[in-house]
This record gives structure tokens, sequence and C-alpha cells, in this order.
């Protein structure tokens, strides 16, 4: 079961659970076919910064032994020099997260990424690279390609800049989900389009869609002229949040149509990604420093 | 696997609860009059004699019975090894035995000490003294274990004795000896309940079927079993039953409460002497199956219920169908199934290579075929867990190929693929029930060829292995595939972005409870401050209200704003100054606190695992020491598991201990952690001395570490 697979199921289970019906991914229909295809264009062509990253999650549940996952997920390079942005639900990180869900916070579950591999796309071998910091309330993990042998010329890889993602989303705006499919279908780029149904500030800024999507998390999010705007994340009350609010889970079950709202689509603004990668930054030279 | 057969299969199950759903016997009377023939001819002072009489000569013969044997009774410890899902899992079982010669042979079942590691037997007189498998025949559900002559000292051992369990009868007074529940010796008395007792034609068996105590694996094929009403237990098994001449009868089996079915003494001799001699027992087999011959119309003879293809009745022309009317010169009926372990014991008891003449009807003309016996092999072959490469194997026996269909023996069989492995990532994936035919160029004709593949490939290249080809037979299928071995398994969690934190730990103080402590306005209630933080260091106090960082106002509505404080103060950068405004004691108060950077969390933590005491740890984090009350000046590394059955569990170390001394070395962090083994594998003594804090009490756990080489350790 590949960890996408098992992210999906865990979705569905934890929807089903809760008795959510969540609607099918939402593409609207596009009004103006001429106008889209122009936005569509550039758009696929930015996939070439979106890469697929393979790795065997380890499971470790305090006391209860291990479990191993293969996992492929898409992630979206961010700097030449090859540093990696993913969804750290995606990388593993829903494992402590079920820990929270399930154990009310009081259940120790982590998940390790190991034999972590970058493909760029189009490339069937991939990279060996590390997991080198993650930000779990954001939903965020940052992994760095190993550099190449001492022989080797280092490798300048396609990347989506962050610091040209300026843009502003609204409500009633059109944006645009870049995605890759199933490696069935040659993880071919698709494009998804949306619609800004809102803006949030609680826990944090998140540009939230008007129909739910269920396309993964950590994908690339552009606005109609092509800029980044985000990415999707998953957001979920913290281990301390989630001791208050899920200490009868059967309460929680009663808000069960609510539950949708933290894996629907929702877009973590660029410039919170800009300013968390460059603590990442600094946190990787702090640790190549030591 | 600690019982009289904890997990019978369901048919045993199934018998166990028809038989328990009877209705009770009647309580049993004193059968016989002891009375002596002499005794005057009263009423009632004569029964209260002949019941004193009674008693007293029971307990006197029972005593008798129980000094022969009690003694030589000892309790097993076992540790044993199972293969699920591409890996080996080590665990603790339990049993009983019986110490059967001077040179302490230990009789007990072979489901004690099946796919056993190491064996530790505990003595009458408490000692504990290791042993030695010297061999198990799991047809009869028999092994034989010798305890460590340089363990046991100069004097002579306590033996007991094979009695004639050919001689019992239905109501004869027996005694069950054992540890059940793995708890110190003890007896428990009962009667025979019926001396022949066989599953085959029972409820839900058909009169050929063959209990499995194991998948694929027959038990009892020539055992008539004694049943009793001895209370026996898990860890009962393996255990004496004894008549009351203190003679061995019988050896406890399968069953609990107050159903018992013991393996006949007289069985019991014969393999256990067989078992010493060649560390197998040796059988003839000829490659058929019977069924008695009750509901088939026939009125003589046994019939051929199958024929192993290519098997030596075969080979004879036997067929199924026909029907065996005598072996040699002796005529042969088999009506009850009662009847057919004694059929298959007396086939399988010749000579291997012997020469067979049996006389057959088939279709009402009688013919004879003469065949040649040939050795029985195991039903089940040795597994192994190949854990570089993700899998576990097994070789092939005959029966399993026939079970399986497969073309021969040839090869290894895959029993397992661990999920994420090497054997799972391998494009095509190797999959439960694929042969290995070959690794690289070279041919696995069996299980010793794959183990020595493996280990010379791992230790070629140890560093940076090698991707590994396959050759497999799948289904008929010949396959290739390339697997790449993977021998680290110590990869720590990834470090979370650090943020700015305050040293508290705080409820949302919602508007009703605000409201109904006279508090005008919510916000959030102090409820620890985390001792050595700037929290505590700007005089922030338990029951303090906090109603605003800097400028901002916090309000939380209800739990669901339980994360805003903190959420607010990781949005700030670490190191910041920042205002709170505290209500306390309903005064106002401003305090600046330096924001600190987020403290390390359990799940963060870095961690360790020892291989060879099967032991992880990890270092203690802050919210550890503040979970459990412990001060800054508590060090140590945290058990996060003891694996079942290593030798960290075995000396008593449990999740959770917080280990702070091994041999003499403090420990203060991993790396001094690492130090201390690193000392003690150069060591390797007998006994590691590890002293742990379990929660506020320190606790002195001896770790016995056997250092036998794995490979003399674990290779049949």
């Amino acid at each position: 079961m590949s960890r996408r697979h098992m992210s999906r199921s865990f979705l569905c289970v934890l929807g089903a659970l809760l008795g959510v019906a969540l609607p099918a991914a939402g593409s609207s229909p596009v009004a103006d076919a001429p106008a889209k295809a122009g936005v569509y264009a550039p758009i696929t062509a930015r996939a070439e910064a979106m890469v697929t990253v393979t790795f065997v999650l380890r499971i470790k549940i305090e006391g209860g032994g291990d479990r191993e996952v293969e996992s492929e997920v898409d992630c979206l390079m961010i700097a030449a020099d090859g540093l990696v942005l993913c969804s750290n639900t995606e990388m593993g990180g829903y494992v402590s997260l079920l820990g929270r869900m399930i154990g009310g916070g009081r259940l120790s579950a982590s998940g390790s990424p190991s034999e972590i591999k970058v493909m760029v796309a189009g490339e069937a071998e991939g990279t060996p690279a590390r997991l080198m910091t993650r930000d779990t309330e954001r939903d965020l993990a940052w992994l760095l390609i190993e550099p190449p042998a001492e022989d080797t010329a280092p490798r300048s890889y396609p990347f989506l800049d962050l610091e040209q993602g300026t843009t502003r989303l609204e409500p009633g705006d059109r944006f645009y989900v870049l995605r890759r499919m199933h490696r069935f279908f040659g993880r071919a780029a698709v494009v998804v389009e949306a619609t800004v149904g809102a803006v949030i500030d609680k826990p944090r800024r998140l540009v939230v869609p008007a129909e739910t999507l269920q396309l993964g998390f950590g994908l690339p999010v552009f606005d109609a002229r092509g800029a980044l705007a985000g990415v999707t994340v998953m957001q979920t009350p913290t281990a301390e949040e989630a001791q208050n609010l899920m200490a009868n889970p059967m309460s929680f079950l009663g808000s069960a149509a609510k539950v949708g709202d933290m894996v629907g689509g929702l877009v973590l603004p660029v410039a919170e990604l800009t300013k968390a990668t460059a603590l990442a930054r600094e946190l990787i030279a702090e640790d190549e420093a030591q | 696997m600690t019982t009289s057969r904890l997990r019978p299969p369901w048919h045993a199950t199934a018998v166990l609860l028809m038989l328990l759903s009877l209705p009770a016997p009647a309580p049993v009377r004193a059968a016989r009059d002891p009375q002596p023939q002499d005794a005057p001819e009263t009423t009632t002072p004569a029964v209260a004699l002949d019941v004193a009489t009674l008693r007293d000569g029971l307990r006197q013969v029972i005593a008798e019975a129980r000094d022969r044997v009690f003694p030589a009774l000892v309790s097993i410890r076992v540790v044993t090894v199972a293969f699920h899902g591409g890996r080996e899992f080590k665990s603790m079982a339990t049993g009983s035995g019986t110490i059967i010669s001077s040179e302490g042979h230990v009789l007990t079942n072979q489901h004690v000490t099946a796919h056993g590691r190491s064996f530790v037997c505990t003595l009458a007189d408490k000692r504990e003294v290791s042993a030695r498998l010297v061999g198990e025949d799991a047809l009869t559900d028999l092994a034989v274990l010798q305890l460590a002559r340089d363990e046991l000292g100069a004097a002579a051992l306590p033996v007991a004795h094979f009695g004639d369990s050919a001689s019992l009868a239905v109501g004869d007074y027996v005694m069950a000896m054992g540890s059940p529940f793995a708890l110190s010796r003890s007896v428990s008395l009962g009667i025979v309940a019926n001396t022949e007792r066989v599953f085959a034609g029972g409820f839900g068996y058909d009169d050929s079927d063959a209990l499995e105590l194991e998948e694929g694996q027959r038990t009892g094929l020539f055992t008539r079993w004694i049943q009793h009403d001895a209370l026996i237990n898990p860890g009962n098994s393996g255990g004496p039953l004894v008549d009351l001449e203190g003679s061995v009868v019988g050896v406890n089996e399968l069953g609990s409460s107050a159903m018992g079915f013991a393996i006949p003494s007289n069985l019991a001799r014969r393999v256990s002497a067989a078992l010493i001699e060649h560390g197998v027992v040796p059988r003839s087999w000829i490659g058929a199956t019977f069924r008695p011959i009750r509901r088939t119309g026939h009125e003589r003879g046994a019939l051929v219920d199958s024929v192993v293809r290519g098997g030596p009745a075969a080979a004879a022309g036997v067929a199924a169908g026909d029907l065996v009317v005598a072996i040699g010169d002796q005529p042969l009926t088999v009506r009850f199934p009662e009847q057919v372990p004694l059929l298959l014991d007396r086939l399988a008891s010749l000579e291997i290579g012997s020469q067979v003449r049996l006389t057959l009807e088939r279709d009402g003309e009688r013919r004879e075929a003469t065949l040649s016996t040939v050795a029985m092999t195991r039903d089940l072959g040795e597994e192994r867990a190949f854990h570089d490469w993700g899998l576990t194997a097994q070789e092939i026996t005959p029966k399993m190929a026939r079970d399986a269909s497969l073309a021969s023996t040839e090869g290894v069989l895959i029993t397992g693929v661990r999920q994420g492995g090497p054997a799972q990532l391998a494009e095509p994936a190797l999959e439960h029930g694929d042969v290995v035919r070959a690794i690289g160029s070279q041919p696995v004709p069996d299980l010793a060829a794959m183990i020595a593949r493996y280990e010379e490939l791992s230790e070629s290249a140890a560093e940076d292995p090698e991707p590994v080809l396959v050759e497999l037979d799948r289904s008929g299928q010949i396959h290739i595939t390339l697997l790449q071995p993977r021998t680290d398994d110590s990869e720590d969690p990834p470090r979370e972005l650090p943020k700015a934190w305050i040293g508290v730990a705080t409820q949302p103080l919602v508007p009703r409870l605000a409201t109904a402590l006279g508090l005008e306005q919510s916000g959030f209630r102090i409820t620890r401050v985390y001792p050595d933080t700037q929290a505590a260091h700007a005089g922030l106090a338990v029951g303090d209200v906090v109603v605003a960082l800097g400028a901002q106002p916090l309000a939380p509505a209800g739990v669901q704003d339980s994360g805003q404080l903190a959420r607010r103060v990781r949005a700030l950068d670490i190191g910041s100054q920042i205002t709170l405004r505290v209500l306390r004691d309903g005064v106002g108060l401003d305090l600046p606190v330096v924001l600190e950077r987020t403290r390390l969390r359990p799940e963060e933590a870095r961690s360790h695992k020892d291989s060879d005491f099967e032991l992880t740890v990890r270092e203690l984090t802050f919210f550890d020491r503040d979970e459990n009350r412990w001060p800054v000046s508590v060090g140590g590394v945290l058990v996060v598991q003891a694996e079942g059955g290593g030798w960290a569990q075995l000396g008593g170390i449990r999740t959770r201990d917080l280990i702070q001394r091994i041999d003499g070395h403090e420990i203060t962090s991993l790396a001094t952690f690492r130090k201390a083994m690193k000392d003690v594998d150069r060591r390797r003594p007998s006994r590691v001395e590890v002293v742990v804090l379990r929660g506020v009490g320190s606790h002195f756990q001896y770790l016995e570490p056997d250092w036998t080489p794995i490979d003399e350790e674990e290779m049949p």
C-alpha cells in the first residue's frame, strides 16, 4: 500500500468515522475556454519544479513496535541546490497526527521517512535526499538532495522561486492547483481549477476553497497569472489543542461535518512559505555547522 | 504456546467445547472398599473408620507417588521466535518437563520447545539451569532437552521413571504435575477418563483427519491420548501424568480445566529414547493414508484413502480405494478411528528400507503389492528471517511441496515480506509463496544455501550493499527481480523547526469560567510554570491569568482557542522580549518575558538501538523530566522498547525505564550509553548490572547475556 493510498485511506476512514460526506474533488466548470488555455499552459510549464519523492516511512509507536510503509508524494523544488518543500503530513506527519487524534494528545507515535529519493520530472531514478526539518504547525517539511560525489559537478535543479510568489488571493478569485497523477498514468501533471471561498486568519492566514478539494497536500497553487500563491496544507489542532478539543472523542463526532475543513484543500499563502523557509535555511546551516 | 496448547486449532477447540458442554459426571465414590476383612460389622463407627483409613491411605499413596516424581519435575522457560510479516519476533514461552535420565535429559512437549532459541529449566530445588535441545518430534509433540552439566554440580539428579501406560484403565487415579501459568510446581489429582482418545471421527473431524497444532504440521498420528480430569492449565504442557505407583504414565499435552490429554508413556519412552540416540525419530514411510472401514460397507481391511504420487505405495501399485487386508501374513482390519494410530505406528516403526508385502482387495479381487519403505521426512522446514532483505523464508519439505503443488523441494519458500522492506520495494516485488531459485548467478537449492549466500553478500558489502538479483518461481512462472539490501535501522526523527516559546502550560479560561471566578475578562490561566525557564525567572506563577500579549488581548471563546496564546508566541522571534499582562489575585501586572526556543519534544528525540540486548533507548527530553517530575540533575536515557525475549527484557528492563547506570558507567546521554554498551560488548560479561529509575524509585536489574555466537545458536 503506497503512502498516498494510506493517507487517503486514513482521511476516508476519518471522514467516514466522523460522518463527513466530502464532496468530490472540485474543479469548477470553466466558463472561458480560451482564457483558461492561456492560464493552463504557463502553470503546466511550472511542473518541471514538481518532483516526486519516494521514501519508506518507519512508524514507531512507543512501546508498540515498528512498521514500515512505502510512500510516494508530490513536492516542490524551491531552490537550485536541491531544497525541496513538502507537506509534513504527506512525509509521515500523519502518524503523530493520528496519535493526537486517537490518543487525545497522549499517544506517542512518530513517523520517520527513510530511503528518501527525489525524482525530478521525467527521470526514472531518484536522487538520495535528507529530511532536514519540519514545521508541524504549518504542515511543511524541507528536504535537501544529497550533494554529489566530490568528483562530480554540482547539479542545478529547476525550481520555483518563492520570492516571486507575492500574490494575494481574495474571495471569488480563481486559483489553480498543480498535481501529478499516479505513476500508472506516468505521473502526468494536471491542473485543477478552483475558486477562493474565503480567506481566514485562524488558526493562521489560510485561503479556503469554495469547494472541498481532495488532491493531497504540499501541492503548488497558482493565481490566474500563473504566479505561485501558496501550497495546499492540512491544518489540525496541535497536541495541546487536541487535548482540549478531543478530551471526549464522542463529542468530537458531534461536529463531524466540520472536520472536513481541516483536510479540504486549505492553501497556505506563499508569504508563510517564504518566512518558514528562511527559518529552515537557518536551521540547516546551523546543523551543518555542527 | 505456554499451555497444554494455549491455542489449539478450532477442531480441537470444538471437541473441547463439545465435551465441556456435556453434563458433569456424578461425584466419584470410593469405588473399592479398603475396609480390612476382619473389621467388625458395625454401622456408623465403621464408616467413620473407613473414611479415615481411606483418607490416610490415599494421602500416603499420593505422597509416595508424588515424591517419586516431584523432585524430577522441572519448569521450562523458553525464548522462542515466530515469523510474521517478513520479520522475526522473539517471545517467551513456558512449559513443564520431567528429568528422565541421570545425564539430565528432560522430556517435554515439542510445542514447548518449538522455535526455541534458549532454554532455562527451574529444578525442584529452585536452581535455574540452562539446557540445550537434544531433539524434537513434532509428529508426537515430544521433545528432549538436556540440562547443562557444568551448572549442576556433582550431586546426582533425581530421575523419574516411566510406567506402563498400556496397563492404565478408565477410572484409575492419576496426578498431573507441572507449572501451570508458569507458577512454581504443583500437583492435581484426577482419574483416567479414556485410554484411547483420538480426535479423528469426532465432532468436526472426518475419520481420516489429522490434528494440526501448527498449520501444516500433523500431530498425534501415532497417538491415542489418555484423557483425564486432573486439573491442568497453560504451563502444564510437557509435564508428567503420574499413576499412584509414582511412575510417569503420560505427558500432558492438550486441554485445560477438567479435561486433559496426555501422550501415553509407552510412546513417550520410545520417542525420547530415539531422540536421545539420534536427535530425531527415524521412521518408515510408505506414502499412503488410511481410513477406518466403518461406514464404508467393507467388512475387513483398512481403506487406502490416498496415495502419494511417486511414493513407495504408488510405486508398488497401491491405489486409493484399495483395501489392505493383510500386512505380511497378518490379517488387518481397521474398523474404527481409534485403530488408525496403531496401524500408522506399526508401519512407521518398520526399519527404513524394509520390504513390506501388502495384501490388497480391489474391485473384489485380491492382489499383492510389495513395497520398500523410505525415511519419513519432516512436515515443516526450518524458517529464517533475512533482515537486510526484508523477508522470511522456509526450507521446502516434501509434504510442503505436495501441499503447495510445487514441482519439487528445490529452492526456498518465501513465507513473509516486510512492509516497506527491500523485498517489497523490489520491482517486481517478492511475495509470500514465491520460491527463490537463485541469487545472483548461483542456484539456491535449499535454506542452507540461501543463508550462506545471504551471509556472503552481507559480509562482502556491509557498508554499501550491492543490489541482489533474485530468480524466483511464482506459480510456475520464472521471474527475476532486483532487491536493494538495507541494514540501517536507526534513523532519527527529523527535528521540528524551532520557534519561540514561553515555559508555561495554560488552560483557556473561557468566559463562563472567568465569570464564575469573578473576572471581567477571559484569558489563559497558568497551570504550570516549567522550572529553569525564562517564564520562571520572569516570576510567572500558577493561577496567573494572562489576558494580553503586548498590546494584543487574549480572549479565548472556548476550548477551540486553547492554543491561541502559544500560537501567537510562536509567531514571534526567539530571543525577543514580550510583555504579558496578567491578573494575579484580581490585580493586573505587566511581566516582561524573554521568548525561548521551543524545547525538544519526545517524538523528536534521537534514539539508539543496541542489537545485542535488543534494547532501544532515546535521549531524555525536557518534557520527559517534567512529566516524571525529575529535576535537571536526573540524567539517563529512556527505554523506548525492550523487545520480547531479548536480553534486556529477560533481565527485567521495561519500556519507560530511565537507565542511569550500566556496570558502573554513569549514563547521562546517548553518547555515554553507547560508550557503556561498547564496553560491555568488549568485556562480554555473564552479568550486567543496570540501574534504572522507574517512576520515583530506583531498581537494580541484572541482565544475563548469552554471548554464544549466533551461528552456533541459530543454525539447526
